[in-house]
């Protein structure tokens, strides 16, 4: 109760009564003075600090910083540039962005003339270069070459997934420039999975040999056929394995097969394969084993053969396929 | 689920976004260093953000945060030494803990952690000078409420303060 009471003289709500009996209350006792004291301690410093946030002028663009933080998730880089201090001076930031456009001027007028893209939503697209090597692209992928494809060497530049069927060129090495990463061949077929909001790049080889390299740190592996190349995003590490997943071309071929495998991996790979998300239960047990082809067969109908098999329950809610129990 | 996750992140980021570089920038002077800051801080807590308790205060999680952060940033700045892994949340005050920009921060940290209606009024009464009555008008509440809501952000920040009460009299009162 007078906790309100002194809050209203406080926010000067109180009557001309009111004053009179918080006066009466504060002689009463000098321990009422020193409460009233404190909470008008904290009412003072409370509302300078709200004053405080509204003098202070900050200028932010929130929807360009949104698009900022959407853009840096998955990516292991920071958004704060660790050079910041260095071009703390304004001059030296013009100085630098003079300098940058000049640079970018002449390598513009000098080497890019034109630029195809190619760019996919929820559809996958063949693509046929200059040089007859084709390439089809997985859904939410892009891939742009300039006009000098060709001249020197056959450069693509590759977001997302791609199976890519090369022309042989010995005087000519196709390149694919995927996220500071190169993949170089000569004539050959693999896969390049190069999300951005995957931690991995990953080149799978079907036939002849790959070269799979590093700008940033000059590592380089070599691939033959049924071998897989992976970067690391974060560590920069680059391995090769031996490829176990006979399913890496699922998304272009949709013929999927399973021999004994465990649940959790048929999930992870109908999720790849159809872009879709499905969520397993905390525990599965390790009796969920599934020997099983599809060919061209619609998510539904896997989901159908594998509820029947496993006698799995499900709800779908969009592209969110909740497996809820198990039965095996 | 995952769109959900991005959906409730934006109206967060979007709201809280620019008041924390003001925040930031209170320790580090610099706003495109600030922005940079709190950038780090989202990203953080985007990472995390499934295993983040469903009833948390987000607010006074992302202030107490990004004072972490900056005072780790001017710390870094003054040795200029890196030091990593430093939790956000752990990290003491181990700078001028008794520093004015200290002080406003844990009362910025204070008023972050009232409860959302609570803050609102409080904040409508303190920020923008509205009357009981304006209040109870524009949040469609009575004014017992809101004369309820000013009591109870009273006793809140006072507890969250106690430690600085002595100090505070013994430094305001001249």
């Amino acid at each position: 109760m007078q906790d309100d009471l002194i809050i209203r003289h406080l926010t000067g709500e109180t009557s001309e009564e009111e004053e009179k009996d918080l006066q009466r209350w504060l002689a009463q006792l000098p321990d009422n003075e020193q409460y009233f004291n404190e909470v008008k301690k904290v009412f003072d410093l409370s509302s300078n600090q709200i004053a405080g946030r509204i003098k202070q002028n900050v200028s932010v663009d929130i929807d360009q910083e949104w698009n900022k933080f959407v853009g840096s998730l998955g990516k292991d880089t920071p958004v704060r540039p660790l050079v910041n201090e260095y071009f703390a001076k304004s001059w030296l930031r013009i100085a630098a962005a003079i300098l940058v456009l000049m640079v970018s001027g002449f390598v513009i007028n000098y080497f890019v003339f034109t630029e195809t893209q190619f760019q996919t939503a929820d559809n996958t697209l063949p693509v046929t270069l200059p040089d007859g090597s084709r390439i089809i692209l997985n859904q939410h992928s892009e891939l742009s070459y300039t006009s000098s494809f060709g001249k020197e060497e056959r450069r693509v530049i590759l977001t997302g997934e791609g199976f890519f069927e090369v022309e042989r060129d010995p005087q000519k090495p196709f390149v694919i420039d995927v996220n500071g990463t190169q993949v170089e061949v000569l004539g050959t077929s693999f896969n390049v999975q190069a999300y951005d909001n995957r931690k991995l790049i990953e080149v799978t080889v079907q036939t002849g040999v790959v070269k799979f390299s590093v700008a940033e740190t000059k590592k380089e592996v070599k691939l033959v056929a049924g071998q897989k190349g992976v970067y690391t995003k974060s560590k920069g590490e680059l391995n090769s394995t031996i490829n176990q997943d006979v399913n890496f071309l699922a998304w272009n071929t949709r013929k999927l097969s399973f021999t004994d495998s465990d649940l959790r991996s048929v999930v992870a790979t109908i999720n790849r394969t159809y872009q879709v998300n499905i969520t397993l239960p905390i525990t599965v047990p390790d009796t969920c084993v599934v020997t099983v082809t599809f060919d061209h067969q619609t998510l539904e109908s896997v989901l159908n053969v594998l509820k029947t098999t496993l006698n799995l329950e499900y709800k779908i809610n969009g592209n969110q396929i909740e497996i809820i129990s198990v039965g095996c | 689920m995952a769109e959900d996750k991005l959906k409730r992140f934006e109206k967060l980021f979007k709201e809280l976004f620019k008041p924390l570089c003001g925040f930031s920038m209170k320790y580090v002077g610099d706003l495109d260093e600030a922005k940079g800051l709190v950038h780090e801080v989202f990203v953080s807590m985007w990472d995390k953000f499934d295993h983040l308790p469903a009833d948390m205060n987000y607010r006074s999680y992302l202030y107490t945060a990004v004072r972490n952060r900056s005072l780790n940033h001017i710390r870094d700045k003054k040795r200029n030494v890196m030091i990593e892994n430093v939790s956000e949340i752990e990290f003491a005050e181990t700078i001028d803990p008794m520093g004015t920009s200290e002080l406003e921060a844990k009362i910025e940290i204070a008023i972050q952690s009232l409860p959302e209606k609570c803050r609102l009024v409080f904040e409508l009464n303190r920020g923008e000078g509205l009357k009981y009555a304006q209040i109870a008008d524009k949040m469609g509440i009575s004014i017992k409420t809101v004369e309820a809501q000013m009591s109870k952000a009273l006793s809140v920040l006072r507890e969250h303060l106690k430690e600085f009460l002595s100090l505070i009299i013994f430094l305001f009162i001249p």
